[in-house]
């Protein structure tokens, strides 16, 4: 029972960290973008933002990728990057007995960091989140994923406290 | 015995009469000239009736279209054929019979990173002599994508080159220090001519003749000279614009696609002082080349124009009138396969390149002729 609570834990502080870490990269791209239009002499109101921000976030649902066949979108892809990150922190943890948060808020950094790398060896060094083009860019981008890994130590321990709270009275 | 006869007969004459009078529906007919190209990315006709093709791998062909035969031409620079780089466009120049001159555009390999480079040469007997090169777009990149590379004589002898945005670089099309989404105009000798359009920002590059664009892969000019381009857009936002010196067509300030993650590229359709094309197309059909059509082999194609395109796999004919477009008709879609590039030949005929893409060697020359010849 307590392994079931375990993995629920892990599974909900995992999609809250997907989903955050995703929306905050999708909601840089599309400061990024703007940003770069208003350099350009165009005025961004308000109304222009919110509705690129929440066409971004549709966006994000179209494919990106086609692996072996199946259509992977954004979300998808920063889902699948996280968990491949968070798995390997934790079998480091059982190894190496590192803080919680650093280590789970490195792997969140070189998990996002890692989407950008494998689609540039996939593509022929082709940056397919465009504010990431620019080290700047990347460097917001990577902050975000740590901040997604931090999310993930967090609320994992939050969850499990939350799950086992009956049994623990 | 005798019912399966019959029945086998009925069963022959009724697919003849469908097929007959599919076939009379058509007033053209297909042809493969040749099957076994290795990613073919251009054909251009020399004076005696031959093709030349080139081939993305770095290859220059000849075929000929009597003899059914293919020779290798010697002695071509070597490319960095990888992605979407390698031989990509050939040119004749325009007094090809008095000089022999023909240019290729071709990326290469530098240390500040691969590029765009056009260089001419002498075809002397299968072999390129006196290459030069004569262009080096200022567009250094890692990627090996958004070349353009479409080489387009006009009427007063220079040049147009069309250098794509590099991908990764789109931003810089709006820039005029650089060659990234631009097309370049040049003498045939790489000089620059005297008459380019001024733009005001000192560091403006003197070759640019239009900036804002981002892949175009079609180049061609109408029977009164006036110039044609279209572009790859990204998710959407294949564009065909009409070319004006010193002109901004817009990306990626403007654009009708949006980014391959589905994000906003621009919310921003139109500009003032940034051009709209003439037509575009959403969802993408990824435009790969273009020719107008002026021959009386098929008297109601005359001076229309034919656009191929790899994605959609097919040809799309458009009639145009005061520079607009009045109607659109795809074609060719029995050819099964992406459209790499559709010419129209000295006889009249449409030549079709397929690039046999994921497939060595599987790239087709198709002869579109009339049916009833």
């Amino acid at each position: 029972m307590y392994l079931i609570k375990l993995f629920s834990s892990l599974l909900m502080a995992q999609i809250l960290s997907a989903i955050l870490t995703s929306f905050f990269i999708l909601f840089q791209n599309t400061i990024w973008n703007i940003l770069w239009l208003k350099t350009q002499g165009f005025n961004i109101s308000f109304v222009i933002l919110f509705q690129s921000l929440l066409h971004d976030l549709r966006g994000g649902l179209s494919p990106m990728l086609i692996q072996w066949g199946i259509p992977i979108n954004m979300y998808g892809i920063i889902f699948i990057a996280l968990s491949s990150g968070y798995l390997l922190a934790a079998i480091v943890r059982l190894i190496i007995p590192i803080n919680s948060i650093f280590l789970y808020g490195f792997a969140g950094f070189a998990s996002v960091y890692g989407i950008i790398f494998f689609t540039k060896i996939t593509f022929d060094e082709i940056v397919l989140i465009s504010s990431t083009r620019e080290l700047m860019g990347l460097l917001i981008f990577c902050f975000i994923g740590l901040l997604g890994g931090i999310i993930f130590s967090q609320f994992k321990e939050f969850f499990l406290k939350v799950l086992t709270y009956e049994k623990n009275n | 015995m005798k019912k399966i006869i019959k029945y086998l007969l009925i069963f022959i004459i009724f697919f003849s009469l469908t097929y007959s009078v599919d076939a009379k529906d058509k007033i053209y007919k297909l042809e493969t000239l040749y099957d076994g190209l290795d990613m073919p990315w251009d054909i251009d006709f020399l004076p005696n009736g031959d093709f030349l093709v080139s081939e993305l791998t770095g290859k220059l062909k000849i075929y000929n279209p009597s003899f059914k035969t293919l020779i290798t031409v010697s002695n071509v620079p070597s490319v960095l054929a990888r992605s979407q780089g390698g031989l990509s466009d050939i040119e004749l120049h325009p007094d090809f019979e008095l000089n022999n001159l023909i240019y290729l555009s071709y990326s290469i390999k530098t240390r500040e990173g691969n590029t765009l480079q056009v260089s001419r040469a002498k075809l002397h007997k299968n072999t390129l002599i006196d290459i030069e090169t004569i262009h080096t777009a200022q567009a250094f990149r890692k990627t090996s994508a958004h070349y353009g590379a479409r080489l387009l004589f006009l009427n007063d002898n220079t040049l147009l080159i069309s250098s794509g945005d590099g991908f990764n670089h789109r931003e810089k099309a709006q820039e005029l220090d650089n060659h990234f989404g631009k097309i370049l105009r040049i003498n045939d000798d790489g000089s620059i001519p005297n008459d380019n359009p001024i733009f005001k920002k000192d560091n403006a590059l003197k070759d640019i003749f239009t900036y804002g664009h981002r892949n175009q892969q079609g180049l061609t000019k109408d029977i009164n000279g006036i110039i044609y381009s279209h572009e790859h857009g990204p998710k959407g936002g294949d564009e065909l614009n009409i070319i004006y010196p010193g002109l901004n067509y817009g990306w990626p300030a403007i654009t009708y696609g949006i980014d391959y993650n589905g994000s906003i590229i621009s919310p921003f359709k139109k500009k003032k002082g940034m051009e709209q094309p003439i037509k575009y197309w959403t969802p993408s059909i990824a435009l790969s080349d273009m020719t107008f059509y002026y021959s009386n082999l098929f008297p109601e194609w005359y001076g229309n124009l034919f656009i191929s395109a790899l994605s959609s796999a097919d040809v799309r004919r458009l009639v145009i009138k005061d520079k607009m477009v009045v109607s659109e008709e795809i074609m060719f879609e029995e050819i099964g396969s992406r459209i790499r590039s559709i010419k129209s030949s000295k006889d009249g005929n449409l030549i079709i390149l397929t690039d046999g893409r994921g497939k060595k060697n599987s790239g087709k020359i198709i002869k579109v002729s009339p049916n009833n010849l």
